[in-house]
């Protein structure tokens, strides 16, 4: 969308108003929109980021409700991964996809018409 | 509006003409049918025969522990179901949740899309950002937001408290559980949302903008008279897919809260399960399925008509 501010012409129908001036009002207004987006982005990331954050505490510091972490470790991550199961647990997952994922594509991609749906959402 | 929308018909028709033409050639029956068979017995195995199955189950006495369909019982499910406080009281919790979370999942979607539709830089940061929740599983969401949500030690309990409230019981209070659960849904599903109204955007052709600009239009007018009419198509069916995604609120609800504090957040589906897998009476559970069926339903014809209707003004 960058393009339309470069693109605008000159605004004939109203002297007072200047290119530079116009430039700098959308300049503007694109800064604000991209600060919008960025504070909601972040916050958005905060559940994500705190998981992490709580994955990487020692189990002592975990009920300390800060960002801080005085002796990060990888503990949890090792006694999950040693714990054996939770490679079965992938694996399984693993093949449930995998066969779904086929299946699906089997069975859904044999019929010549085109989906209706999928029309309305491109809008084509 | 009426305008851009007429450009755009003329446009859009010989590509609409084209594909219909199409799809009328692809429509020889017989071998059409074959293609569908492998599709359509699956489907009538795993969809409309339990589907079918379950009204006429709705009609008897069923139970999980006896077998077969028990005695008749005609209207008397239903008239029960709809005689139940509980059952209406569900009801309304499933109508409220979607109440609660279709206008921000909509609007913030749109707006988010809009926004990240503008930016220069940083556009696959922003889609992950937006869509990293939505590929989380319902009970990875569960577990962060109980612990974000978690008294004394959870992050919003310590913002909260921060900011001068007094500690809030954000899933124990009967009056408050349910705004926490429409949060937590609202930044898991909005993902979705965003990214159809991402696509909707980009199918808008340029030059309307580039021609609008030139006749002296700001990023406000741009956005009221040109994008907001074109995704028009997009902003139905978000609104649509989206009620039918809140009306079936069961993972999150059963996972947090049970249902709970006080039966406060049972949806109406968490009613059916209860009464089908606790109590065992299936009948029963069928016929109060049947009942939000018919709910969804409503819904969907909704949706068809407006489409319809938009396809006619469109071609």
């Amino acid at each position: 969308m960058s393009t339309i501010a470069e693109t605008r012409a000159p605004d004939t129908t109203r002297p007072g108003v200047t290119q530079a001036a116009v430039d700098h009002r959308v300049k503007l207004f694109n800064r604000v929109c991209a600060g919008v987006l960025i504070a909601f982005a972040l916050l958005w990331l905060v559940p994500i980021a705190w998981t992490v954050d709580t994955a990487l505490k020692p189990n002592a510091e975990t009920t300390a409700t800060t960002w801080i972490i005085h002796h990060p470790t990888f503990g949890s991550f090792r006694t999950l991964l040693a714990g054996g199961d939770i490679w079965s647990w992938y694996a399984a997952s693993f093949i449930t996809s995998a066969l779904t994922a086929a299946g699906t594509v089997l069975t859904a991609s044999l019929p010549p018409s085109r989906c209706p749906a999928c029309d309305s959402v491109t809008g084509t | 509006m009426t305008t851009t929308a007429d450009t755009l018909a003329t446009d859009r028709a010989p590509a609409d003409v084209a594909a219909r033409s199409d799809r009328e050639e692809g429509g020889h029956t017989g071998k059409a049918m074959l293609f569908l068979t492998p599709f359509l017995v699956l489907y009538l195995a795993f969809i409309i025969g339990p589907a079918l199955y379950m009204v006429v189950m709705s009609f008897y006495d069923t139970s999980l522990v006896k077998s077969g369909l028990g005695n008749f019982a005609g209207l008397s499910n239903y008239a029960e179901a709809l005689s139940s406080p509980d059952f209406w009281a569900s009801m309304w919790h499933t109508v409220w949740f979607t109440i609660l979370t279709t206008p921000p999942l909509v609007v913030l979607a749109f707006v988010f899309a809009l926004l990240a539709d503008r930016v220069r830089r940083g556009r696959a940061f922003f889609r992950l950002a937006f869509f990293l929740p939505y590929i989380l599983p319902s009970a990875v969401v569960a577990l962060i937001w109980i612990w974000l949500y978690s008294p004394a030690l959870g992050l919003l309990t310590k913002v909260a408290t921060t900011l001068g409230f007094g500690e809030p019981n954000w899933l124990g209070d009967p009056n408050l559980a349910m705004w926490s659960l429409a949060v937590t849904t609202v930044w898991w599903t909005l993902g979705f949302n965003f990214v159809l109204y991402l696509a909707g955007l980009q199918e808008i052709p340029r030059d309307l903008y580039e021609a609008s600009s030139m006749d002296g239009a700001g990023p406000w007018h741009q956005v009221t008279h040109i994008t907001i009419p074109m995704l028009n198509r997009t902003t139905t069916l978000v609104v649509v897919l989206q009620v039918i995604a809140s009306l079936k609120v069961f993972d999150q609800m059963y996972i947090m809260t049970s249902g709970g504090p006080n039966y406060a957040t049972r949806s109406v589906l968490e009613y059916v399960y209860d009464l089908g897998f606790t109590d065992f009476r299936t009948g029963y559970a069928a016929a109060a399925s049947t009942l939000f069926f018919l709910v969804v339903l409503a819904v969907s014809a909704v949706w068809l008509i407006i489409t319809r209707r938009q396809e006619q003004q469109g071609v």
